[in-house]
């Protein structure tokens, strides 16, 4: 069980603050001009498109498949303009379709149904996941194995359900979970049919513990977490509630733990009643020149660009833009980048935000190793990567590295250090090595 | 295509930060040694003030020298030469010449620091080792009670550890804690100003510069040895308050023992580094030739943190071999 109280006393770790304030209400975006929806989750999924440029979708129709019947769909409707790979917010190379705007009307989960080639009213509940782009809630989150693999995971016994996110911008899921309490407490239930023998967690934000206990508490173990980042770094908390040692490299359903988010419910709740597929996606906008943070419902594959237009933010101030939040969030080159189902946050940082001299001398003060939470002996690793020495790195266990990032947030020196842990783990091959395809 | 895709900035995570930069860190403990130096110049006068501005002047050249021939990512602007600096400093004799001071800082900085490749590759801490080789080269310079001789405090003007080597342990009724407390006490110009080193270091910790393990565990070994010590042999040793108070066992404990490159970074070798300098400090005290054995406890502890620093908590979240 990592940070015990008396770990807590005997090394000071790093006190990140949450980003305060927020605003409640999450309004939807209209749809953009055009989306660019990715055909591939690099290790995880690869579909195959089902429609070719030139080609007139309308939103919800389907237009990939993956060969175990998974599938995306058009999150606007409009013209297919193009189909060629992009680089998408997690810095990864896919193949993506383009689709520009028109005023067709959306397809009605019948129709999309139809176009699936089974009918709503005889699909399995599998099937009804799989036609609503709602890839079974076992497979995601987690590092990477290709769908395939699941058939030979053990049964459930254990799910998260995740109502706060690590992030401290990012606001989605408590906020989802506030607002669409009834329809959580339907995704439970369903959760319940479909794993009837696993025990269930929600987490919550603190303040909101004792409303979710009288809403949720019948079906589901209560978790406050409270705000502090270190306290919902997710490989850390699910460990800690499920009694389940679940090493970094391993996926957790492979110790039959299953992770999912509240976002995530919801949208298995519209699979299964049959109101519509997986096509938009909520985005909290917050930045170190943004006074309160907004969340919004975005059309997925919407660009960034259009997201920040929409919501009236001036760019000019911004020089790091980030998908994600501040603390494991990739900072993008462009603002093109369309945004996934695994993009929860945009966070933007001004000139003034970020520091002044990168990547000092490592003075040996072993802050970062005092702040690891999974102990880390990050000051060696750090230095032993800079003059190339990763056998020796190696030797440390970089492979147990979340990458969290709390080593480098108190690093007096600004050094890199998740990115040199990055760099070793890279060479081992161990973890974030997407699967052939 | 887009206008702001030549000027974003792109860095790997974490985007938030925390530290202060190396100079700011730098800064900070200058700000704790403060009320010492402030100490220091209203009681040495136009003495503390030549050696602190000499020492700062020396080192800060000398490492802006030593970087122009043989540059490093030790960078002059990070400031810890000057910090250096003032840490030997408050080592001197009020009278130190200025020759003194030119060769201290050159081992210092060129050898204790540079040579061995900057900031944060040190083995030991480069002021102590600077002070240890004049000690031994020159030690009648460096003693402290003949260069007192001319002043008058109103408190027996002989180093306190000393007097109670040479006459026993009665030898402490000479002294008043408060003198002793205030910095009344033949030292160096900052290494015994108990008190406003006590106040520094509580705000280095505060601050969160330094952790209150090494300097707890410091105090505790020292207090603990000196108790074993007086209860075997009351007639030799003092009470254990006394050898606290008196030369540089505070300075030790917060600013020398918790030096970042020398010292252990796990909290439990850090917790017996402290316990360890506190111990062998009266050891060195109790049995030694020297007087104040601050310097070469420091020097010692130092050498047994790659050591200690091999004491490493588990880690979470590895593949047990059990379970592949």
């Amino acid at each position: 069980m990592p940070i015990s109280p008396l770990q807590t006393v005997l090394r000071s770790l790093a006190h990140v603050p949450k980003f305060s304030a927020c605003e409640k209400t999450i309004s939807p975006i209209r749809d953009p001009d055009h989306v660019v929806i990715p055909l591939e989750y690099p290790g995880q999924v690869l579909f195959k498109p089902l429609v070719q440029s030139g080609d007139t979708v309308r939103k919800n129709q389907i237009i990939g498949q993956s060969s175990l019947g998974n599938c995306v769909h058009a999150s606007i409707s409009g013209v297919v303009k193009e189909i060629k790979p992009i680089w998408t917010a997690r810095s990864y190379n896919v193949p993506a379709v383009t689709i520009e705007r028109n005023e067709e009307p959306a397809l009605s989960a019948d129709e999309m149904f139809e176009c699936y080639g089974v009918p709503f009213q005889s699909a399995s509940r599998v099937e009804k996941l799989k036609a609503s782009g709602v890839i079974s809630p076992w497979t995601r989150p987690g590092r990477f194995h290709h769908e395939e693999e699941v058939a030979g995971f053990p049964e459930v016994k254990r799910i998260i359900i995740k109502g706060v996110n690590e992030e401290p911008t990012v606001f989605t899921f408590e906020l989802l979970l506030e607002q669409r309490a009834e329809k959580i407490l339907q995704g439970i239930k369903q959760l319940n049919d479909m794993a009837p023998n696993a025990a269930i967690w929600l987490t919550t934000p603190k303040h909101l513990t004792k409303w979710a206990r009288g809403q949720f508490g019948d079906s589901v173990q209560i978790v406050g977490v409270p705000d502090e980042y270190k306290h919902r770094i997710e490989r850390l908390l699910v460990p800690r509630l499920t009694g389940v040692d679940v090493p970094n490299t391993v996926p957790y359903r492979k110790k039959g733990v299953a992770v999912l988010s509240v976002e995530y419910l919801l949208t298995m709740v519209d699979a299964l009643e049959g109101s519509g597929p997986f096509v938009n996606k909520y985005v909290t906008i917050a930045g170190s020149h943004i006074p309160k943070a907004v969340t919004v419902r975005i059309p997925l594959g919407t660009p960034i660009r259009t997201v920040l237009e929409s919501q009236g933010f001036n760019e000019e101030t911004c020089t790091r833009l980030l998908v994600g939040g501040p603390m494991k969030g990739i900072a993008q080159y462009s603002d093109e980048t369309p945004l996934t189902k695994s993009s929860h946050g945009i966070y933007l940082m001004s000139e003034e935000s970020l520091p002044d001299e990168v990547n000092l001398t490592c003075m040996n003060c072993g802050r970062c190793t005092r702040a690891c939470p999974v102990n880390l002996q990050v000051h060696l690793i750090g230095r032993y990567v800079e003059h190339d020495l990763l056998e020796e790195a190696r030797e440390f266990h970089p492979e147990a590295c979340n990458e969290c990032g709390l080593c480098a947030y108190v690093c007096p020196a600004h050094r890199p250090l998740v990115q040199l842990i990055q760099m070793c783990n890279q060479y081992v091959g161990q973890t974030n090595e997407p699967h052939e395809r | 295509m887009s206008p702001m895709s030549d000027k974003l900035n792109v860095a790997s995570s974490p985007h938030w930060r925390d530290g202060s930069g190396l100079a700011g860190t730098q800064k900070l403990w200058l700000l704790a040694l403060l009320p010492a130096m402030v100490a220091s110049v209203w009681l040495f006068g136009s003495h503390s003030l030549r050696i602190l501005g000499l020492a700062v002047a020396f080192s800060v050249l000398l490492d802006a020298l030593a970087n122009k021939l043989i540059p490093s990512k030790d960078k002059t602007t990070n400031w810890s030469s000057v910090t250096l600096a003032v840490i030997l400093a408050f080592l001197m004799p009020y009278d130190a010449p200025w020759w003194l001071i030119l060769v201290g800082c050159f081992i210092m900085i060129v050898v204790g620091k540079k040579l061995f490749g900057g900031m944060g590759a040190y083995p030991v801490h480069p002021a102590l080792l600077s002070y240890a080789m004049l000690l031994v080269s020159w030690p009648s310079r460096l003693d402290y009670t003949a260069s007192l001789v001319s002043l008058d405090w109103g408190v027996k003007m002989v180093e306190p550890v000393r007097l109670v080597k040479t006459l026993g342990g009665s030898a402490e009724q000479v002294f008043y804690w408060q003198d002793l407390l205030l910095g009344k006490q033949v030292a160096g110009i900052g290494n015994g100003l108990v008190l406003y080193l006590l106040l520094g270091g509580l705000l280095l910790i505060l601050i969160k510069q330094i952790t209150w393990h090494i300097p707890v565990t410091f105090i505790i070994g020292n207090f603990l040895m000196a108790t074993i010590l007086y209860l075997v042999d009351p007639g030799q040793f003092a009470s254990p308050l006394f050898y606290l108070l008196s030369g540089g066992t505070v300075f030790a404990a917060f600013f020398l023992a918790t030096e970042y490159t020398t010292s252990p970074v796990n909290p439990v070798p850090m917790l017996i580094y402290g316990f360890l300098g506190g111990a062998l400090l009266m050891i060195i005290r109790a049995f030694s030739n020297y007087t104040d054995g601050v310097v070469f406890t420091i020097l010692l502890i130092n050498l047994c943190n790659p050591l200690l620093d091999r004491i490493r908590p588990k880690i979470y979240g590895l593949e047990v071999a059990s379970h592949a």
